[in-house]
Order: structure tokens, then C-alpha cells, then sequence
């Protein structure tokens, strides 16, 4: 274990590592190696789902250290990655700047200036990356790097970039040109001060021609000059550019319309959260579409296996790095098996989709006590038994049977239910009290499940993991030790939803982000536990019209932090061809699985309800059939 | 303008200022600091809070009225302000200024608002702080709507964008307010100030109502306590981060607390423009809350050349 520089396996995120540091532990996810192809992509991905790192992997200095694929293949990006920085800080410090100026257009042209010359700053940097390698390895494995700017070249390619950009230098110097472009940078507010005050800014444009350069322009001219000096013509170059939701939307526009052509030299690498793709639903039908023009690469897991896959890898890597002795074969066995879990066929997101059970270590015995168990005090179940013509005593999963199949996908919810119920009969349900029960989300694979795959989420969960471990001197495959971590997951989860801003109109109880997702799971508890044993209860929402118009930016920030996570893969397809200004109506979501210990919900999700109904208080109120015990008391305790 | 001269004062009694400038609002202790000190101005405002019309409002318009103040909105002040700087005749000015219970927004747009003022070579500010009685938070939690800068004019602006956000975060007793502003920033580092108040019982709330927080700062190291009594040390605390923070990071501060902290972050910013100081929006939305003067003022003056 070595902690003397710095890891991603450390950071939960990439923002403030070095590329190379973000290189040198890097577990790729297979959308990686789509990434590094000659056409645009756009990642989309919720908070924390490996954006950033992926984009800084595709910037020089990075990419000489990429791992090996599956097949032991080592990959290379036919490209230069230019990684132009921005994050919510910029956003807000560009937004305040240009407050109180009136003038769309004006505005417009002040985002473009402030981000062009980020983007300038960021192709000088990339230079000197360039140069700095080309000095430093070997000519044949890194050839697309070789800078070898002699004092000559780069005079000639400060003179030319200084009159592209119209920037006066002093000193014909790669370094003054940047020094110069800070100083635009520096005095920008200054500029949207003047222009706030009334000075126009084409009068302003007449005394520096800088003020008319488009950013867009301003890249591909340069690519091109810098692409003829070092004697490549068809070298391309990519635009990396990083959490485009929080980018103005004018400027985003501007962006976007660039993927449908722009120059053969330059490729555009975009990352944006899936809750704000609809900000594509304005472009308009000459523009570019996905699969055309761009392709969209999304960041979280509708397949269980893929999640399963990369969680495993990371989650391995990182107990690794931290001293834990681990390897792929046997993390299995080192966090323990799951008694029960959920197996998907094929797509757990269409309502064929049958979940499957696949049964390792629950023998038929405990099965069968399990199913008796909630037989003898839960009569929707004996109802839905006999009905379904299951026999207690030959609960035989396979499918020789008519009725394995339907066992085996009912067993984790007759898990669930049987903890959480005390007595159930048509005009009375008791709830059991007492502690949270981890036990159903023990071992693998449930707790790679409850990571969704998130990397920060992974990390995370290694850190608790791992810090338990030496805590209480146990094995991460002892209860205890994944009780306390689990419970430190979905806890830091919760306090960080009851406290994140959300600027909504505070309707009723809901206030914050937590309250309206705690309402939602209150709809698939009432399903789970207070109505009747149903083999398929709804565990997910459609996002209707009217649910996204009222709780629209819940929705959204709960996307955005993956809290709820979009279903239906075809969706941000159909989010960037809708026209309807809510570019989220028609998805479908489900609550994240790390939050499923919060509520007691089970890892699956099926079925689904309209969220306006699942807000309206008919479906969400629990007590309706409580004789004993109100929600509030209730939730939570068993 | 920049910073010249930081004392810890406070006015004395009968002082003449050039501008007192008080916040008119619903809290009983909106007026200790002009009853106590008795401190008078060519030009003496109390600016009209919006929405803060009840509890004691009335009882301090009438007090602010029969000392001699005028009671104006927020626009009219900066109108009169102007008026006032046109006709000086000094390149010296000397302003009171009632922060106690004076809206961020508020305060920051009139040290702005001075600050700017290119009539004068000369700006004196005595920034005046009653400390309140000790009234507990309300335990619901009031959700952050916006975190954003307080003005454009304090908004910051890097020279160097590409290096990361870190965030200076001055805690205050309201619970998880400060921990909601860091998830949303998610910055690379992260420093904690906690105010250290004459009266003990705010301690104990600050540390219960941001244990999360407060536990994860102090096991990076990154947590400072700060004497609200000394104001010139505070900023000097303040000074040492965030010159630090520069050479690796932005910085943002975000002052939550005592509103004395939230003055000296003001100053910070004018001092390093690159730094913004932001605040959450939504607070507005709080039930106001009568606080009583406890007797205890803190004050201090800066003077900008």
C-alpha cells in the first residue's frame, strides 16, 4: 500500500488529480474504449459516475499510461485530448459578471469570449504537454505527441497564434501568449462591468478585435496553424469538456451545434448529467441527431452483470491499493456470498423482463421456512400460494417446474416481507419493529448492487469497508463489518439529499430532496408491506407531465446526484430528440439501491407507477391500513 | 481601494461619524448599538428590511425615527448615498456601520456601494456587532434553494480557472446548512471556521448541529476556532488560508455564522478579488426570530486608501 501520491483510488474525485495520477489506478468501464474513437461522444452519467476521469484519461498525459483492454490489447486514442476546466464555481462567478446585462446576443458573446479563452488557454497547455513528452519517451510509442517545437517553430507558432487570436505579445513566447490570454481572462469582468454600464460592445470590439473572434473559429484555425507547423496535416485534435449542465444554455447550444461538423481535425468529447441531456431538446431538426452525428455513451448500469462486472473490478483494486488481500477470483468469497440476490435475464427494464433468482447458499430447507414463515402469518400470501398453485412443501426452483420460475422471483420479496411484516389480514397490518436489517444486503453481489456502479460510490464503499476492517479487526466478510459500512453508505447518502440545495416551491412536506424521496419510497412500501402480496408490485415511476411539472426540479437534482436513476436505455436517445422543453416526461426511474437499506426496499424494481400519482397522498400514505403504529414510527425500524 | 489600517474598536459614546448606516428589522437588538453609543452623522439611515415587519419592528422604527433617522428602502439609501458623495467636500469619510442585524446582501452591496466611491481617497469604516441573547436554531431544516455569489461585485473571479475549487466555510449554528454548501460545491479542500462567542451556549449548537462536517474537517486538520471578540485576529486567520489556498486552489468563501464573520470575509474578497464570497439563497424563508441585545458589542475599523 503506498499512499505517497496521490490515486484516484484515494480521491472521490478527479477534478483535483494530475491526469497521470488519475492514469495510474485507473479501472477502466467498457464505455472507456468507445471513447477513444475518431467520432464526437457525449457521456452522460450522474454525479460521481466517472466523467471527469474518463475525460482527463483522454488528455496526453494520461493516455500514455492507459491499461490494457480485456483482451490485453492496449488501446490508443487517435487523437489529443484538450481538457478546458469548468465547474459549478465558473458557472456562477461567469453568471454574476454578465448579471444585469439585458442584451441576449451581448451575453451570449461574453459566455463565448470567457469560455473561448479558457479553451485557448487549454490548447497552450496541451502543447506543452506535448512538448514535455516529446522530450521525455520514445519516439514510436508515442508518435501523435512528438512536439519537438525547436525555438524557431515556436516563435513561428506564437507569432501566428498571437495574430490569430489578437492578442499582442511582446516576447514571440508560447508562455507570453498565455500570460497575455490570462490577463483577458483576468480583466473579463472588468470588460462586462464596462458593457453593464453602457458601453456597447461593438464599440468596444473596435478598439480590440479579440472581442470578435468566435471560440469555435478561434480552436479549429489555431489546430489547423499548429497541425501545418509540426508537419501533420491530419492530426486530430479533441475538445474534452466537462460538466456541460451547469455551462449557460446559450453557450451549451453553441457547443452542441458544433457535432454535427466543424473540421475533420477536431472531435468533441462532451460530459453532461442525465438529468440535464434535455437541454439538446432545442436543436433544431438540421442538427445533430445521436447515432449520425454523435454518439451518446451513458454512465450508470441497466444490466445487472455490467454493473456487477466493473463494481467488482473497482471494488477490488481499491480494498487492493488500501492492504486488503483480494483478488477477482476470490472477492467472492472474501466479502461472502448474498443468501439471496437478484439475477436479470435479459433487461430488467421491460415488463417482460423476468427478475431471477439464482439460488447459492439458501438451501431448500431455509427456503422452505422462509415461505411458512410468512404463510402462516400473512393470508394475501397463502391467497397468492394457492392461487398460484405452490406447494410449501416442493418448493423446487428449476424449471422443469411450472411454477420455478415464479419462485424464484418472488423469493427475495417473501425475503422482504417476512421481516418486515408481524401479522397481515385483510382489515389489519402490523409492521415488525425493532432494528434495521442489513442481512438482505450482505455479500456479493447484493453490495457491489447497492454501489450502482458509481466509482466515487465504490470508493467509497472500499474506504468504509476497509476502515471497519481495522476498526473492529474482523474480516469485510464479517456482519458486522458490512453492517456498520452499508449503514454508513445510505446515511451519508441521506443527509447529503435533506441538506443539498433545491430551489422549488416548498410544496406541503416536501422541502427537500430527501422528502420527496422518501415519499416515493413510501409508495413501494405501501406495495411491499401494507397492501396485499402481489409477485410483481410497482418499484419504479414513470415521470408524467404532470409529475414533472410539479416536482420537475427534484427530479432533475435527484437525477443529477443519483438518487433516482433513469431505466429505459433508450431514454436520453428519446431526451435529445423531444421538443417539449421537459425532455425527462416518458422516462422511467427508480430509486438508487443505495438507498434501498434506507428504506427497506429490495434490490429490484419492476413494475411501475405514474410519480404523480405515487406524490398524490392517497398512494403514499402508509398508515391507511395500519391499526398499530403510524409511518413515522414504522419507517425505519425493522 | 485597499486595506490600510485594521483596529479592533468600537464607536464611543456620543461619536460623530460622517454616515451611520443601521438595518432596520424585526429583532429587538436592531437599535442597542446607536442607543448605547449614542452615535450621531451628517447623514443617519436605517434601511427598511423586506419582510421584517413584525415583532419588534415598530418599536425600533420609532426609536431609529426619534433619534433622528431617516427610514428608507434599501434603493433609496444608494440614491441617497450618491447625493451624499456629491456633495462632499472631504476626501475623507467616516462611516458607522450596524451589522448586527443587517441581510448579507444588504451589507455586502453597501461596502460595495462605499468601497467604489470615487469622490473620496479616504474610506473609514467602523463595523458595529451586538451579539445577541442566545436563542436556540430551529431544528427544522430550512433546505438551501441556491448557493451563489452575494453580489456580482463579490463574486470572484480566478486568474488561473484551471486549478480546482477549494472552500472556506465559516459554520454557523443552523443545522447542516454548511455541510448542504460543500456537497453542492464539492470542493477539492475544504476549511472550516467556528466561532468561538462570549456566550458559551453557541458553541455547544454550532459543534451538535454540524457534527458531520465539523468531524470530517478536524480529522484532515482543517478547522480553525476563531474569538469573535477579536476581529483583527480573525482576519488575519482568514489571511494566512486563503493565501495558502491561491497558490493551489480558488477559493470561495462561504460565511455562514455570526454576521461579524461575514464582514471580515467582505474585506478578504476586496483585499484578493479573485476570492468570491457566496451565500445560500432561501434564507428568507425563515421565520424571523425576536433576538434581544445581550449587552455584548463587537466592533472594528478599517480604513481603505
Amino acid at each position: 500500500m503506498s499512499f505517497s501520491t496521490l490515486s484516484y483510488l484515494d480521491s472521490y474525485n478527479a477534478r483535483q488529480l494530475s491526469p497521470a495520477d488519475v492514469a495510474r489506478d485507473f479501472v477502466a468501464p467498457s464505455q472507456f474504449y468507445q471513447l477513444l474513437g475518431l467520432n464526437h461522444c457525449v457521456l452522460i452519467g450522474p454525479r460521481g459516475s466517472g466523467k471527469t476521469t474518463l475525460l482527463k484519461m483522454l488528455q496526453a498525459d494520461s493516455s500514455r499510461l492507459y491499461p490494457s483492454n480485456e483482451d490485453g490489447a492496449l488501446p490508443d486514442a487517435a487523437f489529443i485530448g484538450i481538457f478546458v476546466p469548468a465547474d459549478v464555481r465558473w458557472a456562477k462567478q461567469l453568471a454574476a459578471h454578465v448579471e444585469g446585462i439585458n442584451c441576449q446576443r451581448t451575453k451570449k458573446i461574453l459566455y463565448e469570449l470567457a469560455f473561448g479563452t479558457s479553451a485557448f488557454l487549454a490548447l497552450l497547455e496541451t502543447i506543452d504537454k506535448c512538448v514535455e513528452i516529446s522530450k521525455n519517451s520514445n519516439y514510436d510509442t508515442h508518435e501523435k505527441f512528438q512536439f519537438m517545437l525547436d525555438r524557431q517553430n515556436e516563435v513561428t507558432l506564437a507569432l501566428r497564434l498571437s495574430e490569430l487570436w489578437s492578442t499582442p505579445i511582446s516576447i514571440p513566447s508560447l508562455s507570453e501568449l498565455k500570460h497575455k490570454l490570462r490577463m483577458r481572462q483576468i480583466n473579463f469582468p472588468n470588460l462586462a462591468s464596462k458593457i453593464r454600464n453602457g458601453v456597447p460592445l461593438h464599440e468596444l470590439s473596435l478598439y480590440d478585435s479579440y472581442l470578435s473572434i468566435g471560440w469555435l473559429d478561434g480552436i479549429v484555425t489555431a489546430i489547423e496553424t499548429i497541425n501545418e507547423l509540426i508537419g501533420k496535416k491530419d492530426q486530430r485534435w479533441a475538445l474534452l469538456l466537462d460538466e456541460l449542465e451547469i455551462v449557460p444554455a446559450s453557450l451549451l447550444q453553441s457547443i452542441v451545434s458544433c457535432l454535427r461538423s466543424t473540421s475533420s481535425q477536431l472531435i468533441f468529447k462532451l460530459a453532461l448529467s442525465p438529468s440535464s441531456s434535455s437541454v439538446f431538446s432545442s436543436i433544431n431538426a438540421d442538427e445533430p441527431t445521436q447515432g449520425n452525428d454523435f454518439t451518446i455513451l451513458n454512465l450508470w448500469y441497466n444490466e445487472r452483470k455490467d454493473l456487477r462486472s466493473f463494481a467488482a473490478r473497482l471494488l477490488c483494486q481499491a480494498l487492493k491499493h488500501r492492504g486488503v488481500e483480494v483478488s477477482m477470483d476470490n472477492l467472492p468469497m472474501k466479502i461472502g456470498r448474498s443468501n439471496i440476490y437478484e439475477e436479470d435475464l435479459n433487461d430488467e427494464n421491460t415488463n417482460s423482463a423476468e427478475a431471477k433468482l439464482i439460488d447459492s447458499s439458501l438451501s431448500r430447507d431455509k427456503r422452505q421456512t422462509l415461505f411458512s414463515e410468512l404463510a402462516n402469518k400473512d393470508e394475501s400470501f397463502n391467497d397468492f400460494l394457492r392461487r398460484s398453485n405452490i406447494d410449501l412443501k416442493d418448493l423446487d426452483l428449476s424449471d422443469r417446474r411450472k411454477q420455478g420460475p415464479l419462485i424464484r422471483k418472488v423469493t427475495p420479496l417473501v425475503q422482504f416481507r417476512n421481516r418486515a411484516i408481524k401479522h397481515w389480514t385483510k382489515n389489519k397490518s402490523t409492521l415488525r419493529s425493532g432494528k434495521i436489517a442489513h442481512e438482505p444486503y450482505f455479500g456479493y453481489p447484493n453490495i457491489l448492487d447497492i454501489t450502482e456502479g458509481n466509482p466515487r460510490w465504490i470508493l467509497n464503499l472500499a474506504e468504509l469497508l476497509d476502515g471497519e476492517r481495522i476498526k473492529k479487526s474482523l474480516p469485510i466478510s464479517a456482519q458486522s463489518v458490512q453492517a456498520t459500512a452499508i449503514t454508513a453508505m445510505h446515511k451519508r447518502f441521506a443527509a447529503m439529499l435533506k441538506v443539498y440545495p433545491i430551489s422549488a416551491n416548498r410544496k406541503e412536506d416536501i422541502s427537500t430532496l430527501y422528502s420527496f424521496l422518501a415519499t416515493l419510497a413510501s409508495t413501494i412500501r405501501k406495495k411491499l408491506y401494507h397492501d396485499a402480496f402481489s409477485p410483481d408490485p410497482a418499484q419504479s415511476f414513470e415521470i408524467d407531465a404532470e409529475g414533472a411539472r410539479e416536482y420537475g426540479n427534484f427530479l432533475v437534482t435527484a437525477i443529477h446526484l443519483g438518487a433516482l436513476v433513469i431505466m429505459n436505455p433508450e431514454s436520453p436517445r428519446r431526451l435529445l430528440g423531444t421538443s417539449n422543453g421537459n425532455g425527462l416526461i416518458g422516462s422511467r426511474v427508480r430509486i438508487c439501491y443505495r438507498l434501498a437499506p434506507e428504506f427497506f426496499l429490495p434490490l429490484r424494481s419492476t413494475s411501475h407507477t405514474k410519480i404523480s400519482s405515487a406524490m398524490s397522498k392517497t398512494e403514499s400514505n402508509e398508515s391507511t391500513k395500519l391499526e398499530e403504529s403510524p409511518l413515522n414510527k414504522q419507517i425505519g425500524l425493522f | 481601494m485597499e486595506i490600510d489600517e485594521f483596529v479592533d474598536t468600537l464607536p464611543t459614546y456620543n461619536q460623530k461619524f460622517d454616515i451611520v448606516v443601521a438595518a432596520l428589522g424585526a429583532e429587538a437588538r436592531a437599535t442597542n448599538i446607536a442607543d448605547k453609543y449614542n452615535i450621531s452623522g451628517q447623514l443617519k439611515v436605517a434601511i427598511i428590511c423586506k419582510n421584517n415587519n413584525i415583532l419588534s419592528f415598530y418599536d425600533n422604527k420609532n426609536f431609529f425615527v426619534a433619534k433622528g433617522f431617516l427610514t428608507i428602502i434599501q434603493a433609496d439609501f444608494f440614491v441617497a448615498l450618491a447625493e451624499y458623495a456629491r456633495n462632499l467636500i472631504s476626501e475623507t469619510i467616516d462611516v458607522a456601520l450596524d451589522i448586527s442585524c443587517m441581510p448579507r446582501q444588504l451589507m455586502a452591496e453597501i461596502v460595495h456601494a462605499l468601497s467604489e466611491m470615487t469622490e473620496i481617497r479616504k474610506l473609514k469604516i467602523t463595523f458595529c456587532y451586538s451579539l445577541a441573547c442566545f436563542t436556540s436554531p430551529t431544528l427544522e431544516i430550512v433546505p438551501n434553494e441556491a448557493i451563489e455569489p452575494v453580489t456580482p461585485s463579490f463574486s470572484g473571479w480566478p486568474s488561473e480557472q484551471s486549478m480546482p475549487t477549494s472552500l472556506i466555510t465559516g459554520i454557523g449554528y443552523e443545522p447542516e446548512k454548511a455541510e448542504g454548501a460543500s456537497e453542492y460545491l464539492d470542493p477539492t479542500e475544504q476549511w472550516g471556521f467556528i466561532p468561538l462567542s462570549p456566550i458559551l451556549e453557541f458553541l455547544t449548537e454550532v459543534e451538535k448541529n454540524n457534527i458531520s462536517l465539523i468531524t470530517r474537517l478536524t480529522n484532515e486538520g482543517r478547522v480553525i476556532k476563531y474569538d469573535l471578540a477579536e476581529p483583527s485576529r480573525t482576519f488575519g486567520q482568514l489571511e494566512i488560508v486563503i493565501s495558502d489556498l491561491l497558490r493551489r486552489t480558488n477559493p470561495i468563501l462561504l460565511p455562514f455564522g455570526p454576521k461579524i464573520f461575514f464582514a471580515l470575509c467582505l474585506l478578504q474578497s476586496i483585499r484578493h478579488p479573485e476570492v468570491g464570497v457566496w451565500h445560500v439563497t432561501g434564507e428568507s424563508n425563515e421565520e424571523p426570530v425576536d433576538r434581544a441585545a445581550s449587552g455584548i458589542e463587537i466592533g472594528f475599523q478599517v480604513t481603505l486608501t
